[in-house]
Order: structure tokens, then C-alpha cells, then sequence
């Protein structure tokens, strides 16, 4: 239950991704606590992003699972910083 | 060798005619019988003869006048005389013609069958050397060719995608034919410099196939502002498409960054990258935690870096393989470590480097491996990309265009990326048109799930699921008159796209949104506005957004 399961996110995670997104984590916790979002490849994100994200940090804390961020870039940072999301994720 | 071979017998004499040819039969040989030189002429055409067996004097002269055509026509069969006489001198001549051998007169039949059938068998032998020889010149031949292309694929892939620049310093010492080796460096949009080395399995054209498409790749990805990690999954991708899947590529990716003052390193299966200080130091070194790629599937490869900040590195050194393996120094071979220990020495001259490396190789005779060592000052390079910004061109001349949108084609989640799309071709930035992605998509959702569905604008983050509920129940609710207008402007003079957005639902105050929801974050993702726009502005009267995007 303690491997880690890697989520390799598209370029474009907005209101349009929230059905594979769900279906991505929702997998992936009933293997895992520990998870990593790899925003590599995100270039578009809309407030959407947040909401879905804020909902993967709920399941995570109600299973004291544990979610990173990995290379976040551009406007995906800009927006996640300002929604002060580094008190909710790790970023690496 | 168990063929039915033909032998042409020349005698004029009956009864050796017979008895030759008796003994030959009995080996199971085929003899065509001549008594003339006119006779023996007449059946050259003949390619299955596969021996000649010559008496000396014919009545029309002597058979020695028949060998030069015999050995042009049948380079390989070979010729034996039959004779009485002892006359070594023309015997000597006779062997320098070409002739293999002579049968003493009286024939003994055993002896001479035997004979004739030895000499039929090396014959077999000798053609069948000829003819793996001629197969192994026309393979060396293919191989040559082979290699020329594959030097001239390398080449054009150096010539077409490399730059040089000041700080990196790259020596190399080919083995003479390619082995995979390339080092490649490009600078991204945002200015970040993006450096590769790579070495592919094989040689020859079995690399150069493998390089050309990881290299194609990583430059017009770079080109198009993709992150590292991006890169490295595209490279990933690219090659499960396009190299055969027992074709590696092992690699090192570096950037530099000298907006985020860092310096990340990934390291696919080659040896340690070196780090040093200013003291020129040995201070860590990058093992490789991953493999080459091809070997795992894309989405197992990790892309995670190993990141420094940039000015507590003054020196970097990374290399292929052919650099550390089966070297020799003083009787010994030199573990890795030794290698390492003694690259580590120089770490900011790469050529010297190199020719004492080559000069520890240990075994000088046999072809070694490409060797690639690649020196990075970053005081240089600091200096060098600071020197260099990003020019950053904003597109000349104006436009605006304005459209409405009506009932359910209100839902089309493509929109906004088709319009990113569209001002991408104008020529912005990749960070400008990412903001503009952000910024319409909060407008025309705003206007949308607020403006015209109502949905309360706390709920996206409260509880995404009833968002989602509330969000299709109101969905069906939409009619054909219900419709947001989008008028996009841009001033050249300006830097500036100034965007608007007003809907046909109710309107909203922004005071009071800005307060209720406290955080800032949601409420209309107008803290998302706020943070990305250059100016922000919702007019009651006309229930219209407004909002400015700075280039």
C-alpha cells in the first residue's frame, strides 16, 4: 500500500480533464497513500484545476495519504502558489 | 561433393581414350571425348566442364596453344597434361601457363581417377573460397557505404541542430566510425539553456537511427518551450515510435536556468556527472538513477531532477561510457572510481583530459568505444546567458474581433484553446498565451456557471462534486437565448489584448464577491483574475468584465 503511483498529468488540466482526473487519482488511492501529480507537460489551467485538486487533498487527508507536485512550471505555478497550495501539496 | 562433374579428355590415341575415359565412368565423372584441338575447341561453350585433361601432341598441333583460352574461359578449372616425355623445361612452362599437374604415360586408370577426382574436389573448395570472398568484399563494400551515411546522418545532425556557446566546452575522440556519441545544446523560449548527451547502442547506422530522431525531438521541443520533464517524455515517446525496441539511448538532460538561478540534471544510464566549486573541487557527483530510454515505458520514467542552485556550481563534467571503461594505469585496470578520481583533476580541460584517457586505454590495438567529455564553466555560461535575454518580439498590428455565443454552444470545452491556438499564431509567447488560457477560461466560465447558471461561485472549491451536480442539472436548464458576448482587442502601441465578456444573466457585485469569499482564491476565480490580469475591471451597468493582459 506504500509505492508510490506517479500521475502524469496532460498539457491541458482544466474543467475539460476532471472525468480522467478523478478516474487517475480515485485508482491510484486504492493502491496507494502516497501519490505524485507530475506536472511536467501542464501548460493550461483554470480554477477547475484547484477544485479537483482540493478534492484529491480531502481523500488524501481523510487516509493520512500523502500528495506531491513535481516540475511545475508557468502559469500552473503562478496560479497554484497564489491559491497558497504549498500548504496542501510538497512540491519536488 | 557428390555433383556428376565433366571432364573434357583431348587424346588422339584410342585405346588411352578409352581407358581414361573407362576409369573416369567408373567414378561416376562425366567425359566428353576430343581427339583434336579443333574438336576440344568446339565444345568451350560448354560451362559444366569442370576439369580439362590435355594430351600434348594432337595431329593438329600442340595442346599448349589451348591453354590461355582454357584458363580465360574457365579461370577455375583446373588442367592436367598427359604425356611421355620428360621434358621439364616445357613442363615448367607449361605449369607457369597453368596447368595444375601432368599424368605420366602408360596410365595407370586407378592413380589417374583418383587424381582427377581429388583435383575436382579442391576445385569445389577453391570456388566456394571465391565465391565467400567476392560475398565478403560486396558486405565490406555495403559496410563502408554504411558507414559514410551514417557519418553524414551525424553530420547533418550536428550541422542542423547545434549551436555553440561560450561555457561549453566538448572534446571528443572518435573511434572512426560512429559510435553514437552527440552532445547538443539549445536555448528555450523563456532562456533557459537545455544541453543533451546522448549514446546510442551500437554504431555505425544502428545509431546514427537511433540519435537522429531523440535529436529532431529534443530540439523542436526545446524550440517549443516544453519543461525538461516534458522533454523527457517526448523523447521517450519518439523513440518507442520510431527505434527499434532493442535500440537504447542512454542520455544526460542539464538545464540552466538562470531566472529560477538553478541547474537540474537527469542522468539515464551513463556514467556519474561531476560536480565541482569554485576551488575546482569535486563536491557531488549524479549517479544514474534511471535508465536509458527505450528501456521503460514512457510513463514509468521518472522526472524527477536533481537540482542545485546555480551559483554553488562553478564547474561540470559529464561523458560517455567509452571515456571510463577498460582503462589501465601503471599494470592495473582502473575501477570506475579511479576513472572518476582522475577526470576529476582537470575538470575545465576537456582535450587534455580526453588524450590521457585514451592514453590509459587498455588495450590500444583493438578499436575502442567514442569517447565524449563535455566541460561546463558556468561563470561563463552565467555571464553568457545574462548577456543573451530572450528577445521577446510582440506581434505588430492590431486586431480585434468580437462573437457571441449562444445555448449549448456555451459547453464546448475546445473553445478556448482553439482561441489560444489562434493568437499563438500571432506570435506571443508561450507563457503569454498560457495566462490568456487562464484568464478566458475564468471569463467565459465566470459568465457562465455564474452569469448564467447560477451556480453559487464558492462551490467550485467548497465541494467540486456538487459544482459538478449543480452544473449539469442547470445544464439542462439552458435555453437558445441565454448567451455571452467576447470582444478580444489588440494594441501593438499598447503591449496590450484587452479582453471583455458580458452575459445575459444577472450580473453580480465584485466588492462583495471579493469579500465573501475570503481566501481571494475562488469566488469567481477572481483572485486568478486578479493575480494574472494587468487591470481587472466588472461594470454593473452593463454587466461587463474587463479585463487586460499586458505583453
Amino acid at each position: 500500500m506504500s509505492e508510490l503511483i506517479i500521475i502524469n498529468m496532460p498539457e491541458r488540466f482544466d474543467f475539460s480533464t476532471h472525468g480522467w482526473f478523478t478516474k487517475a487519482y480515485e485508482e491510484a488511492l486504492r493502491k496507494t497513500k502516497k501519490i505524485v501529480l507530475d506536472f511536467s507537460r501542464v501548460s493550461y489551467v483554470d480554477s477547475s484545476a484547484l477544485g479537483m485538486m482540493v478534492l484529491l487533498h480531502r481523500q488524501l487527508s481523510a487516509n493520512s495519504g500523502h500528495c506531491a507536485i513535481r516540475n511545475i512550471h508557468g502559469t500552473a505555478k503562478d496560479i497554484l502558489d497564489m491559491a497558497n497550495f504549498e500548504k496542501l501539496f510538497s512540491y519536488e | 561433393m557428390n555433383k556428376i562433374s565433366k571432364v573434357l579428355l583431348l587424346e588422339d590415341n584410342a585405346s588411352t581414350r578409352l581407358i581414361v575415359s573407362k576409369a573416369l565412368q567408373i567414378k561416376g565423372i562425366e567425359v566428353i571425348l576430343t581427339s583434336t584441338l579443333e574438336e576440344a575447341r568446339q565444345c568451350f561453350g560448354d560451362n559444366s566442364i569442370k576439369l580439362f585433361l590435355l594430351d600434348v601432341h594432337l595431329p593438329d598441333g600442340m595442346s599448349d596453344e589451348l591453354i590461355p583460352q582454357i584458363r580465360r574461359l574457365y579461370p577455375m578449372a583446373p588442367i592436367l597434361m598427359i604425356t611421355a616425355e620428360y621434358d621439364s623445361s616445357h613442363m615448367a612452362r607449361l605449369f607457369d601457363a597453368g596447368v595444375k599437374d601432368f599424368i605420366q604415360k602408360p596410365i595407370l586408370p586407378l592413380l589417374l581417377s583418383n587424381k582427377v577426382q581429388s583435383f575436382l574436389d579442391w576445385s569445389e573448395v577453391e570456388l566456394a573460397l571465391f565465391r565467400a570472398n567476392e560475398n565478403y568484399l560486396s558486405i565490406m563494400q555495403e559496410k563502408e557505404q554504411e558507414e559514410a551515411l551514417a557519418f553524414f546522418v551525424y553530420d547533418h545532425i550536428l550541422h542542423t541542430h547545434s549551436c555553440s556557446i561560450e561555457g561549453v566546452d566538448v572534446a571528443t575522440l572518435s573511434s572512426g566510425r560512429f559510435c553514437g556519441d552527440i552532445l547538443i545544446s539549445a536555448k528555450s523560449p523563456n532562456g533557459n539553456l537545455i544541453i543533451m548527451l546522448g549514446d546510442a547502442t551500437g554504431h555505425g547506422m544502428a545509431a546514427a537511427i537511433t540519435v537522429y530522431p531523440m535529436v529532431v525531438t529534443f530540439n523542436a521541443m526545446v524550440k517549443k518551450g516544453l519543461s525538461l520533464g516534458a522533454i523527457l517524455r517526448e523523447l521517450s515517446d519518439k523513440h518507442s515510435e520510431t527505434v527499434p525496441s532493442n535500440r537504447f539511448f542512454a542520455c544526460i538532460l542539464i538545464e540552466i536556468s538562470l531566472s529560477k538561478n538553478t541547474i537540474s540534471i537527469w542522468n539515464g544510464g551513463m556514467p556519474n556527472v561531476l560536480i565541482f566549486d569554485h576551488h575546482k573541487q569535486l563536491i557531488d557527483q549524479i549517479t544514474a538513477k534511471n535508465m536509458a530510454i527505450g528501456i521503460l515505458p514512457t510513463n514509468d520514467i521518472s522526472t524527477k531532477f536533481e537540482t542545485f542552485p546555480l551559483n554553488s556550481i562553478e564547474y561540470l563534467s559529464f561523458f560517455s561510457d567509452g571515456l571510463i571503461e577498460n582503462k589501465r594505469h601503471k599494470e592495473q585496470t582502473l575501477s570506475f572510481d579511479d576513472v572518476y578520481s582522475i577526470i576529476a583533476e582537470f575538470p575545465s580541460d576537456p582535450e587534455y583530459t580526453i588524450t590521457r584517457m585514451h592514453a590509459m586505454e587498455a588495450d590500444l590495438n583493438s578499436s575502442h568505444d567514442d569517447m565524449t567529455l563535455c566541460s561546463l564553466n558556468l561563470g561563463i555560461l552565467r555571464q553568457e546567458l545574462s548577456d543573451s535575454p530572450v528577445a521577446k518580439h510582440s506581434p505588430k498590428g492590431n486586431f480585434s474581433f468580437s462573437f457571441e455565443l449562444f445555448g449549448d454552444s456555451l459547453l464546448n470545452d475546445h473553445f478556448t484553446l482553439k482561441l489560444v491556438e489562434l493568437i499563438e499564431s500571432y506570435g506571443f509567447s508561450q507563457s503569454f498565451c498560457q495566462r490568456f488560457f487562464t484568464v478566458m477560461t475564468e471569463l467565459i466560465v465566470n459568465s457562465v456557471d455564474h452569469g448564467i447558471l447560477n451556480i453559487q461561485s464558492n462551490l467550485k472549491k467548497a465541494d467540486f462534486i456538487s459544482y459538478l451536480d449543480n452544473r449539469n442539472a442547470a445544464i439542462s436548464t439552458l435555453s437558445d437565448n441565454q448567451k455571452i458576448t467576447v470582444s478580444l482587442s489588440w494594441e501593438s502601441s499598447k503591449k496590450s489584448l484587452f479582453l471583455c465578456v458580458s452575459d445575459s444573466g444577472n450580473g453580480y457585485q465584485i466588492d462583495k464577491e471579493i469579500n465573501t469569499s475570503n481566501d481571494q482564491t475562488y469566488g469567481r476565480g477572481l483572485g486568478i483574475l486578479n493575480t494574472l490580469c494587468n487591470d481587472f475591471i466588472y461594470d454593473q451597468n452593463t454587466n461587463t468584465t474587463h479585463a487586460t493582459l499586458r505583453y
